[in-house]
């Protein structure tokens, strides 16, 4: 065999060497950034073929020009460089569009459109190369071998692209070594099939031979650069990878994790305890428990700091908390200022205490963030498993009525599960479902307590109660569902429904009555209050000097700002303020003095003490003096016996309402009191 | 520049160790990491319950502060008063300590140690400036 031999006997086998090892270390690369092209889209593909181009024809070039050195004519050699350039060009761009032609979707195209043009393109580097190849001799080539070389390399590139593009399962690197051997196979057989073809005679008279040590030097540096090339493009592969492996994890990261505090999610939550309880059910783990915390007083700190602020105070509190967990514990934050502890090891309900009382104690600490001292607190839940249910849905929703439990025992406390605690909740519940009902029936009535002028004894209107005629429990107080109307979000259409009902009843009445409609803080902060005021009076025909709306200082407190705009509103329509159960709270008058208030309600509990309780009777009448001072009438609630009237008269009260005067009548009775009184006044 | 001024009660006794020793320990992790925090201040320990001053720029304050609230050897955390101050009053302190103790020559820093607790709440200036005397006391 020509070719054999023309290896064997007219080459410096160790640069034929080098060559070897170049060509197998570029092309094991290439392979690697090839499959890389392969998986990259957009605009970043033909950055990736561009570096496959870089480093594979950089790689098959050099192993061209580096055998070529060791090729050994007998004869003088020199090259054009110029040619010589020409042919590194040719071998980078044409693989480049190789490379990315075989990444199209079109079979044909990718493996055979794909691979000739690599083929092709390294045949056309080694002829140009060849052409720069100057010797001095008598050159020949032989036309059959130069086709030959051809086929070989455009054959063997076909080749090598559909491995590098075929589905067959199995590891990806044993796809890669076939790859890499087909394609040094192609570059291998091409070289020397057309060395082979390339025959030169040395001219008579002339019988230096080539320079074997400048050109052993030369290959030397060419290799030298050539695999640096091969290394950065390498190097940028494995950099891709390693950010894509990171970059990997880091979505993982995301998809289970809270951004805020970077504690597990709901949904990594939810798998925990899954597992958890499939690890009980097959034995592998012993006792566990769930924790269920809320947070207390974390709204209001959102609402009046902002949620920048409030952030940082989930954050923090997720910091504090991990200072009481065991290593085995996952804290995960399920949403809004709801967490989740699962300790994976529970010995014994002491040990649950302890670590729970540490949660309540850690998040009763207060925060400084930014200048500003924040009370939390947080309730906790428990329900620990086999005792209180194993599986995921009978332990959290045995740790949420728990955490319920703590919640109604006042906050800031935590509660271990008990059954007893269900049907609690179920009566509550039950009231729930009939309040709802009650709202849409309107199962409502309103009842009336007439108020009296404390020097004359005749009427001056009436304060409207809201009762509730549950269809089996009979009448019930607003003490007893007002709480749970608020919490559920009714009470703005039971208030306006009472209001409603209210201007209705009192247009009946003598025109000198008023009616009295307390209002609950949550409606002193609905933006459409004003317009619910002014509707109900106009449906009723009502002057507004006959509406009294009572507030409590609770209202005030803490929105000041909104609820002294609302009241200004509804002062302007020209209805009164009054300011009920006053005494039971903080505020100072001078305070309440900044609001525009008509009137102020004592509170019972005071006058339940007088006259023998000294201190409740200097208070009713500093509270008389001063609001009288500052225009305002005093009404004294709660008369319930004669000396109680006679003392509140006389103590600067103007006005009494008890039930020494009337209990909270029907509308129909008091509708008989107030005309009757009408009928007797100018007989009297 | 801000001064806190906090209380709590020492939770140590379920770690075994002496409530005194641990204090120690306390005051010199404090000092330390106070200084990198160009913090100063005092602790007191009168019967079980700390008293601390912490003053410098609000931001470490509250770093410090963050740190204090993340240990379990005390509870019951209860923020007296956190104001802007004109200057530093321990400026030569790092973290100053007075304990009250069974010696029978430190009965005077005891009692003023008591009066100490005892006002802190309702009258924290005063109780400052007491702090400060007793601070600033010759110790032997
Ligand atoms: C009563 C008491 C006072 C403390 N005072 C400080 C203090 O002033 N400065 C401080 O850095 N750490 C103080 N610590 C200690 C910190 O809580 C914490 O243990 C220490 O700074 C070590 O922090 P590290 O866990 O971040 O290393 C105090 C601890 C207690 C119990």
């Amino acid at each position: 065999m020509k070719v054999i031999s023309c290896v064997l006997t007219q080459h410096n086998m160790w640069l034929v060497l080098l060559a070897a090892i170049m060509c197998i270390v570029g092309m094991l690369a290439s392979v690697q950034l090839w499959q890389r092209s392969l998986v990259a889209i957009g605009r970043s593909r033909v950055d990736w073929c561009f570096l496959t181009g870089v480093t594979a024809g950089s790689a098959i070039w050099a192993t061209h020009f580096i055998a070529m050195l060791g090729y050994e004519p007998h004869a003088p050699v020199t090259f054009d460089p110029q040619l010589t350039i020409i042919s590194i060009i040719i071998a980078i761009l044409g693989t480049t569009i190789g490379f990315w032609l075989s990444g199209s979707r079109n079979r044909f195209i990718a493996h055979v459109a794909g691979g000739a043009t690599i083929g092709l393109s390294i045949a056309a580097m080694h002829f140009v190369g060849m052409f720069a190849y100057r010797v001095d001799g008598f050159v020949m080539w032989d036309d059959l071998y130069i086709a030959a070389a051809i086929a070989m390399s455009v054959t063997l590139s076909v080749a090598t692209t559909a491995i590098i593009k075929s589905e067959q399962s199995g590891p990806r690197y044993r796809r890669a070594a076939q790859a890499t051997a087909t394609f040094v196979a192609g570059i291998v057989a091409l070289h020397f099939t057309a060395m082979a073809a390339f025959s030169v005679s040395p001219l008579r008279g002339v019988s230096i031979a080539a320079d074997s040590e400048a050109f052993g030097a030369m290959a030397m540096a060419i290799a030298v650069v050539a695999l640096l090339i091969v290394f950065t493009g390498m190097s940028s592969h494995l950099i891709d990878g390693r950010a894509r492996i990171a970059s990997q994890n880091e979505l993982l990261h995301i998809a289970t994790h809270d951004e805020l505090t970077g504690l597990a999610n709901r949904r990594q939550f939810k798998e925990i305890l899954r597992e958890q309880c499939e690890e009980f059910e097959f034995g592998h783990t012993g006792p566990f428990t769930l924790m269920m915390i809320d947070l207390d007083r974390f709204k209001p700190v959102n609402d009046t700091l902002g949620h920048s602020l409030g952030d940082l105070v989930l954050h923090k509190v997720a910091r504090r908390l991990q200072k009481v967990l065991d290593p085995n514990d996952h804290l995960a934050r399920l949403g809004g200022d709801e967490f989740a502890i699962i300790c994976a090891e529970t010995r014994d309900t002491s040990q649950v205490r302890l670590k729970a009382g540490q949660i309540v104690e850690m998040l009763s600490r207060p925060l400084i963030i930014q200048g500003h001292l924040i009370e939390l607190g947080g309730s906790v839940g428990i329900a620990s498993a086999p005792k209180d249910g194993a599986s995921f849905d009978d332990l959290t929703q045995n740790a949420d009525i728990a955490l319920y439990a703590a919640k109604a025992a006042g906050r800031s406390t935590f509660q271990l599960y008990q059954p007893s605690m269900s049907e609690e909740i179920l009566v509550r519940r039950s009231l729930e479902a009939d309040l709802r009902r009650a709202v849409n029936r309107e199962e409502f009535e309103v009842y009336y307590q007439p108020q009296t002028d404390a020097k004359t004894g005749a009427f001056t209107g009436a304060e409207a109660l809201v009762r509730w005629n549950h269809p089996e429990r009979g009448l019930l107080s607003p003490v007893i569902f007002i709480p749970l109307a608020e919490e559920l979000g009714f009470i703005g259409s039971i208030g306006s429904w009472v209001l409603k009902k209210a201007c209705m009843d009192a247009a009946t009445w003598p025109a000198h009555l008023t009616v009295a409609v307390n209002l609950s803080p949550i409606q002193l902060l609905d933006r459409r209050l004003v317009r619910i005021v002014k509707n109900a009076l106009a449906e009723a025909n009502l002057p507004a000097h006959r509406l009294e709306l009572e507030i409590t200082e609770t209202s005030l407190i803490g929105n000041d700002v909104q609820a002294l705009a609302v009241l200004n509103e509804l002062r302007e329509l020209g209805v009164s303020i009054s300011l009920d159960d006053f005494g039971t709270g903080y505020s100072s008058l001078s305070y309440l003095h900044r609001f525009p208030i008509n009137r102020i309600k004592i509170d019972r509990s005071f006058i339940s003490r007088v006259p023998n309780d000294p201190d409740s009777v200097s208070i009713i009448r500093a509270i008389a003096q001063l609001g009288t001072s500052l225009g305002m009438k005093i009404t004294a609630e709660g008369i319930e016996t004669d000396e109680q009237r006679v003392f509140s008269a006389g103590g600067g009260c103007d006005h009494l309402q008890g039930y020494l005067i009337s209990r909270p009548i029907p509308y129909k009775q008091v509708a008989c009191l107030f005309a009757e009184a009408v009928l007797q006044k100018p007989a009297a | 520049m801000h001064r806190l001024i906090y209380t709590s009660v020492a939770d140590i006794e379920r770690d075994g160790a002496s409530l005194h020793e641990e204090t120690r320990k306390i005051v010199a992790i404090s000092a330390t990491k106070n200084k990198e925090r160009e913090l100063t201040g005092v602790l007191l320990l009168v019967n079980g319950t700390f008293i601390q001053v912490l003053e410098g720029k609000r931001e470490n304050i509250e770093d410090a502060f963050e740190t204090i609230c993340c240990d379990l050897r005390h509870k019951q955390i209860k923020v007296i008063e956190l104001e802007p101050a004109k200057g530093r009053l321990f400026a030569n302190w790092d973290m100053a300590f007075v304990g009250s103790t069974n010696e029978p020559t430190q009965l005077h820093v005891n009692r003023d140690l008591q009066h100490i607790a005892v006002t802190i709440d309702a009258r924290p200036a005063q109780a400052l400036r007491q702090i400060l005397q007793l601070v600033h006391l010759p110790h032997d």
